[in-house]
């Protein structure tokens, strides 16, 4: 596909890059090649636009949210995020193995996982309905059990991304959950939170596209390094017991470690290790 | 393990419900084509008409994959219940015990390559299995999917009891 060639010309790699004219009018191309193999009934080449569009927003989204970390907009990141990580599932149930092998696409939702893995985030709100009936997002046909259209949620027909939309939705609760369907729905204050990990990663990347990788181990502490851990303290190899019954008459304890591993050498001063206890 | 963790349920009891009295007892708009089915999906979570979201995905995966699947609710009466968190509610099954070996694979299949679950993932299920004899025997698990092989072995081995 031309546009194919021309599109991956294009270097996206900061935010100044996603505002460079040229990239807008890759994107209008496409869209406009979109409209008219819609019209010309060129469903295969249609949806090789809606293909390449999703991938180009998802690459710019992910430029954002790379961003927003260095800028320590931490909550704004994590929403591109998971926007990042709903659009590559519908690239990738749309495309060929071939395709997702992109180094690109490959990258990204690699990183995806890692980065929201750094955030301290663990508790979310979920709310629970009840749906009165879905509709095809294409033809508007009511699913029910016994009857369905051509459409199948999730796959994209003449460039246009088939999804069900709830009618008659019916509030039963909110709940409090680890694991949510939409991350979006964090229910901390981000000012009480640390955030330390994403501050050190992002520090020594110069940009979205920099390689890395992060390896959790523990490491061993001397127990006198925690003295500014109460006794009624969770205990910090992170059992959930708390520290006085836990690891405080220990000679050592073996707390969660993270090892960053970068792509480029780092100044000696840089290879530090951070400990996360004051005075410690 | 935190509070918010949820332990897990792995029970196996006896149960009155049979495919006879399913049918006996459905709406007449569906009660004929529920006779000859080998699974029928029924309503979950407390709920008498309410299903769990991706029911009717559950629904067409079973069907494609040769086992002849139907809800307990008409077209008119079938609601969606959509809850809290990532977990995988895949909800309430009366199974035909000559199909179970067959059901399990291909509920294996939909957990782990449609719905990509992952061994550290939540799951909640319940089956239960009527034997040739009519006695139904169910089968609850909600944990983690790495343990779900109990559940699957155990409605494996009330197939294997005919």
């Amino acid at each position: 596909m031309q546009l194919r060639a021309l599109a991956m010309k294009i270097e996206l790699i900061t935010l100044g890059d996603t505002n460079k004219p040229e990239v807008n009018k890759i994107i209008e191309l496409l869209k406009a090649e979109k409209e008219k193999a819609v019209q010309n009934g060129d469903e295969v080449k249609a949806n090789n636009c809606w293909r390449e569009l999703q991938t180009f927003e998802l690459s710019v989204l992910f430029i954002q949210a790379f961003q927003n970390i260095k800028s320590k907009n931490y909550r704004d990141a994590w929403n591109e995020l998971e926007q990042c990580e709903i659009i590559y599932s519908f690239i990738s149930n749309n495309s060929s193995e071939e395709y997702l092998c992109n180094p690109r696409l490959a990258f990204i939702t690699d990183k995806i996982a890692k980065w929201q893995s750094l955030y301290p985030y663990c508790l979310f709100c979920s709310p629970g309905f009840k749906v009165g009936y879905y509709s095809c997002s294409i033809c508007d046909h009511k699913i029910r059990p016994r009857s369905r259209c051509a459409h199948k949620k999730g796959k994209v027909y003449n460039g246009e991304l088939c999804l069900h939309v709830a009618h008659d939705l019916e509030m039963l609760e909110i709940s409090m959950v680890t694991k949510p369907v939409q991350k979006y729905s964090v229910m901390h204050d981000d000012s009480t939170l640390d955030f330390t990990l994403l501050d050190r990663l992002s520090s020594f990347l110069e940009h979205a596209f920099e390689e890395w990788d992060l390896n959790w181990t523990t490491m061993k502490f001397p127990v006198e390094r925690f003295k500014s851990v109460k006794n009624k303290d969770k205990c910090p190899c992170k059992s959930e017991k708390l520290f006085e019954v836990c690891c405080m008459e220990k000679e050592e304890v073996e707390i969660p470690h993270l090892d960053f591993m970068l792509s480029k050498p780092l100044s000696a001063d840089s290879e530090s290790i951070t400990f996360p206890y004051e005075n410690g | 393990m935190s509070i918010m963790d949820v332990k897990e349920i792995f029970s196996i009891e006896e149960s009155d419900l049979s495919f006879k009295k399913l049918v006996d007892e459905a709406p007449l708009e569906i009660a004929s084509t529920l006779k000859d089915k080998s699974v029928v999906i029924l309503p979950s979570h407390g709920h008498d008409d309410a299903y769990y979201a991706g029911t009717l995905d559950t629904l067409d995966f079973l069907n494609e994959n040769g086992i002849d699947t139907d809800v307990y609710a008409s077209d008119e009466e079938y609601k969606e219940l959509g809850l809290h968190g990532a977990e995988i509610w895949l909800g309430t099954f009366i199974i035909q015990s000559i199909v179970v070996p067959i059901f399990c694979s291909v509920v294996s299949a939909y957990i782990y390559d449609k719905l990509k679950a992952k061994d550290d993932d939540d799951i909640a299920l319940r089956f239960m299995v009527e034997n040739k004899k009519g006695k139904t025997t169910a089968v609850e698990f909600r944990g983690k999917v790495e343990n779900l092989d109990k559940a699957l072995d155990a409605i494996k081995s009330f197939s294997d009891e005919d």
